[in-house]
C-alpha cells in the first residue's frame, strides 16, 4: 500500500480530495488497464489527459486500486462515444474527421454556424459504413455547412460529387468537367435510407456509371 | 456578486395527457419508429426500444435509454416521462433541450396537457468558501441560528408559471450550492425558446441574490 508521501504531487493532490469528489466514469473499451507499479505512474496510450488514478481509502488508508477514472464524462462525451463507436469500422482518417466535426460548437466558423446535427452526422457515417462494405471508395471530404448539415464531396479531374446530408434525406449535385472547361451541372433528391442510389452516385463520379442516376425534372 | 460554477445538473420532465390512452390507439409501434429517427444520432438503435405491457388496457410503457443509461424516456398511458442527469458542461444544455423538444413532437400534441419539470443543479463557488457565509448572510436578526439553506416560490420573468427554489449547501462540493427547482409548463409543445425561457428566469432569480454562472457557461441568449 502505498503512503501519501510516496506518490508523485499529482496522486498526492488527487487522493487528498474529498471521498466525495472521486468520481468513477464510465470506461470505454479503448481504455487498457495495467497493474500499477508501486513507485512510478505509467503513462497509458488513448488515454484522455485528464484520466486520473482510482484511490480507495478505508481504515488502513489509501491504496491504489487496478483502473482508472477519467473526468466524470457530461451528455456530450457520451453522445460523441456513441457516435465514434459507430465510426470505428471507417479509415482512421475518416474517424478522425467525423471526431472533429463533432466537436464543432455553435458559431465554430465565427459568423454564427450552428453546430453539426447530429442525426446527420449519424446518417453520413452510416452511409459510409455501409458504401465500404459494398466495394472500396475513395475517401471523401466531409464538410459542415453553416446551418449545422454535412457535405460528403469527391473531387475528380473530370468529375465532382457532392451529397448533402439534410434532416428529411440527402441532396446530391454532380458536375463534369469538360475538357474545355464548361461545366455540366446534376442534381437529385433521396429520402434517408436510400443508400443505393447514393452508391449508384458514386458510381457515377467513379465513372463506371456514365448516366446520371437521378431523372431529371 | 459571487460567480457559481455548474458541476452537474439532472432535470427530470413529466408530460401528463389530459386522458389516458388504450394500449390500441397508442400506435407504439408509429411512435418507436419515430423515436428511433429522431434519435438515432445519440446511438439510440432499434432492439434498444422496448415495449412493456403488463394488461390489454393501460398498463404499458414504451422506454428507452440513451447516454449510457444517464437519459431515460418513456411513454405510458397516461404521461411522457424525461429523465436526463449528469449533464455537465455547456453544450450539454443543448442536448438536452434537443432531447425534450424531440419526445414532444414524438408525442401527438393533443394528449398533452401540463408539464411538471424538477431540475437539480450542484454547483461550486468562486471564491471558494464562501457558501457558508453566503448563508449566514440571511441569519436571524437576534443571532444563534444559521440557515443553511432558502426556499422561495415566486414568478420570475420570461417564465410564465411559479418557480419553487431550493437552494442550500452542496452535500456533494463542499464550497458549492445545491439547487432544486420545480415548476410546470402549461402548453401542448416544448421547444428551445421553452428552454431558453426557463434558464433566463433561473439566472434573473440567481440574480437576485447576487448569483451568477460566468458568461461562458451561460447558453441563455440575450
Amino acid at each position: 500500500m502505498l503512503s501519501l508521501a510516496e506518490k508523485t504531487p499529482f496522486e498526492r493532490e488527487f487522493a487528498e480530495r474529498p471521498t466525495q469528489q472521486k468520481t468513477v466514469v464510465q470506461s470505454t473499451t479503448k481504455i487498457r488497464v495495467l497493474l500499477p507499479e508501486p513507485s512510478e505512474i505509467q503513462a497509458w496510450e488513448d488515454l484522455e489527459p485528464s484520466s486520473e488514478w482510482v484511490y480507495a481509502y478505508n481504515d488502513s488508508g489509501w491504496t491504489p486500486l487496478i483502473g482508472l477514472t477519467g473526468r466524470p464524462a457530461a451528455l456530450v462525451d457520451l453522445a460523441k462515444s456513441s457516435l465514434l463507436d459507430e465510426a470505428a469500422s471507417l479509415s482512421a482518417s475518416l474517424v478522425k474527421r467525423v471526431k472533429e466535426l463533432t466537436e464543432l460548437s455553435e458559431n465554430w466558423d465565427g459568423d454564427h454556424a450552428k453546430p453539426i446535427d447530429w442525426n446527420v452526422l449519424n446518417d453520413v457515417v452510416r452511409f459510409l459504413k455501409w458504401l465500404g462494405e459494398q466495394q472500396h471508395f475513395v475517401e471523401p471530404f466531409i464538410v459542415p455547412t453553416f446551418n449545422g448539415l454535412l457535405q460528403i464531396e469527391w473531387h475528380g479531374e473530370k468529375r465532382l460529387l457532392e451529397i448533402e446530408g439534410v434532416k428529411e434525406g440527402w441532396v446530391v449535385g454532380g458536375t463534369i468537367i469538360h475538357d474545355d472547361s464548361r461545366r455540366d451541372y446534376f442534381e437529385g433528391q433521396c429520402s434517408k435510407e436510400e443508400f443505393g442510389k447514393l452508391r449508384k452516385s458514386y458510381d457515377w463520379f467513379s465513372g463506371v456509371e456514365e448516366v446520371w442516376p437521378f431523372p431529371e425534372k | 456578486m459571487a460567480e457559481i460554477s455548474l458541476q452537474s445538473l439532472g432535470i427530470v420532465i413529466d408530460g401528463m395527457f389530459t386522458e389516458a390512452v388504450p394500449f390500441l390507439d397508442a400506435d407504439c409501434g408509429g411512435l418507436a419508429k419515430k423515436c428511433l429517427q429522431l434519435f438515432s444520432g445519440y446511438g439510440l438503435k432499434a432492439n434498444q426500444i422496448s415495449v412493456r405491457r403488463r394488461d390489454q388496457v393501460f398498463n404499458y410503457e414504451l422506454l428507452f435509454q440513451l447516454f449510457n443509461g444517464n437519459g431515460t424516456f418513456k411513454i405510458s398511458s397516461e404521461r411522457l416521462h424525461i429523465e436526463l442527469q449528469n449533464a455537465r458542461l455547456k453544450v450539454d444544455f443543448e442536448i438536452i433541450a434537443d432531447c425534450v423538444t424531440k419526445m414532444y413532437e414524438i408525442v401527438p400534441s393533443t394528449r398533452l396537457g401540463t408539464s411538471s419539470i424538477a431540475a437539480t443543479i450542484q454547483t461550486t463557488m468562486s471564491p471558494p468558501a464562501t457558501a457558508a457565509r453566503f448563508f449566514s448572510a440571511f441569519s436571524t436578526p437576534k443571532g444563534g441560528i444559521d440557515p443553511v439553506g432558502i426556499i422561495i416560490r415566486a414568478l420570475f420573468e420570461p417564465w410564465p408559471q411559479k418557480i419553487k427554489l431550493v437552494m442550500e449547501e452542496s452535500a456533494v462540493h463542499p464550497e458549492g450550492l445545491f439547487f432544486a427547482l420545480y415548476t410546470d409548463h402549461i402548453g401542448q409543445g416544448f421547444s428551445r425558446e421553452t428552454f431558453s425561457n426557463l434558464e433566463k428566469a433561473f439566472t434573473e432569480l440567481l440574480g437576485k441574490y447576487d448569483l451568477h454562472f460566468p458568461k461562458s457557461e451561460s447558453s441563455a441568449k440575450s
